[in-house]
């Protein structure tokens, strides 16, 4: 096979900054030799520096000139944040406090459930394993809708969300949680 | 490390400055401080990674009618979860070490991708970025450089779902690609394989913008 076609999974790699090194060595090899792929490894890296280029208001209002990078796209420890918006402080405050509702909301209603059944504990220190997965789903689950209705008659409809996990869909409560925190923002 | 740290300044007396002292611990460190009550702990690990989290998020909901509002809500969401299943779980002894980053965005690369696949719903041409504008200069070098940054853009909201995911967790936020095959539940070689074919594509529109 053409070694250019083979190396040019390579290149894209090397583009990126994350080549395995017995690759580096078949890369350093060839490249020295061979302009065609010299050339599309400049191609791969002007399209991934395309990629990382800044957009949007955060860059803007910084005042940084549009071409150059301002942080966007750089992961922790390099090229670490060079502006802390009011944007950016927001959403830690925005967040925590979308957090402490949901800590209030779940400590309501645990504490609820606690009065209310004596047996229910009894049942459930028999099955721990079923009460620790399915309630703290159930009340996430149940936290929008709490903030906009009473506490009762969630049972059911939040049972069939219970067994959900974490990184699967989004569900419309997830949209309304995010807007409930959006609009109880001052 | 940190906490070796924090720990031996405390014993030299020094006062620690908590913002000061948070932004200098681990990741673990910090969820350890927030699961014991220290709000400011929470508050560090958004700030530390709300940039990646938001450079993720908008690759997959730019182009759709919310736009960044969406990155937004959903980065929220994104991190509420995480700490949702690091309270819930015994997170700390489950997954191990330096795995808070790479929960954390995994759980905003399942929003992303759940949001673009909601809004394609309502949708059949093929998402266009938003105009690129050039803030600081009209001529003519800065307008060519503006379209194939939004020509590269445009390919990433057109990518196949896998070659996405993988592009964006290694350029936005710099994971490995073993990082990334830990993230998506994928082989290194998998990743490496979605991210040729990602690379290309974004290299080709490039290069349909120039021309021949
Ligand atoms: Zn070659």
């Amino acid at each position: 096979m053409n070694p250019c076609v083979e190396l040019d999974g390579l290149l894209a790699e090397r583009a990126s900054g994350d080549l395995a090194p017995e690759d580096q060595a078949r890369l350093d090899a060839h490249l020295p030799s061979c302009e065609r792929c010299r050339a599309e490894l400049a191609s791969y890296e002007a399209a991934l520096d395309l990629m990382r280029m800044p957009k949007g208001s955060a860059c803007r209002d910084a005042g940084v000139p549009s071409p150059l990078p301002c942080g966007v796209g750089r992961g922790p420890g390099r090229g670490a944040p060079t502006e802390r918006g009011r944007e950016h402080l927001d959403l830690a405050l925005s967040t925590l406090a979308a957090w402490k509702r949901h800590r209030s909301r779940t400590a309501r209603l645990a504490l609820g459930a606690g009065v209310l059944s004596v047996a229910a504990a009894a049942a459930l220190a028999l099955a721990p394993g079923l009460f620790e997965k399915r309630v703290p789903h159930a009340l996430e689950s149940a936290a929008p809708a709490a903030a906009a209705e009473p506490d009762v008659g969630e049972s059911v409809e939040t049972s069939a969300l219970a067994r959900r996990q974490d990184d699967e869909e989004i569900t419309s409560e997830d949209v309304a949680l995010a807007a409930l925190d959006a609009a109880e923002q001052p | 490390m940190a906490d070796a740290r924090d720990r031996a300044r405390a014993r030299s007396g020094l006062r620690l400055v908590t913002a000061a002292a948070a932004s200098e611990r681990s990741d673990e460190a910090l969820v350890r401080a927030f699961l014991a009550g220290d709000d400011e702990a929470f508050g560090e690990l958004v700030r530390r990674h709300e940039r990646t989290v938001l450079a993720l998020l908008k690759r997959y909901t730019e182009g759709s009618p919310a736009g960044s509002d969406a990155a937004r809500d959903l980065a929220q969401v994104a991190f509420v979860r995480a700490f949702q299943a690091v309270r819930r779980t015994s997170w700390l002894r489950a997954i191990g070490p330096e795995s808070f980053r790479a929960w954390l965005f995994r759980v905003a690369v399942n929003l992303g991708r759940n949001h673009a696949r909601d809004t394609r719903r309502w949708r059949r041409a093929p998402v266009e970025a938003a105009e690129a504008v050039p803030v600081w200069g009209v001529g003519t070098a800065e307008l060519e450089h503006a379209e194939r940054e939004r020509a590269v853009r445009t390919a990433v909201l057109n990518l196949p779902q896998r070659q996405r995911d993988v592009l964006t967790l290694r350029i936005d936020a710099e994971l490995s690609f073993r990082e990334i095959a830990g993230v998506l539940g994928i082989t290194e070689g998998n990743a490496r394989v979605h991210f040729h074919h990602a690379a290309r594509r974004l290299r080709d529109a490039v290069a349909r913008v120039e021309g021949p």
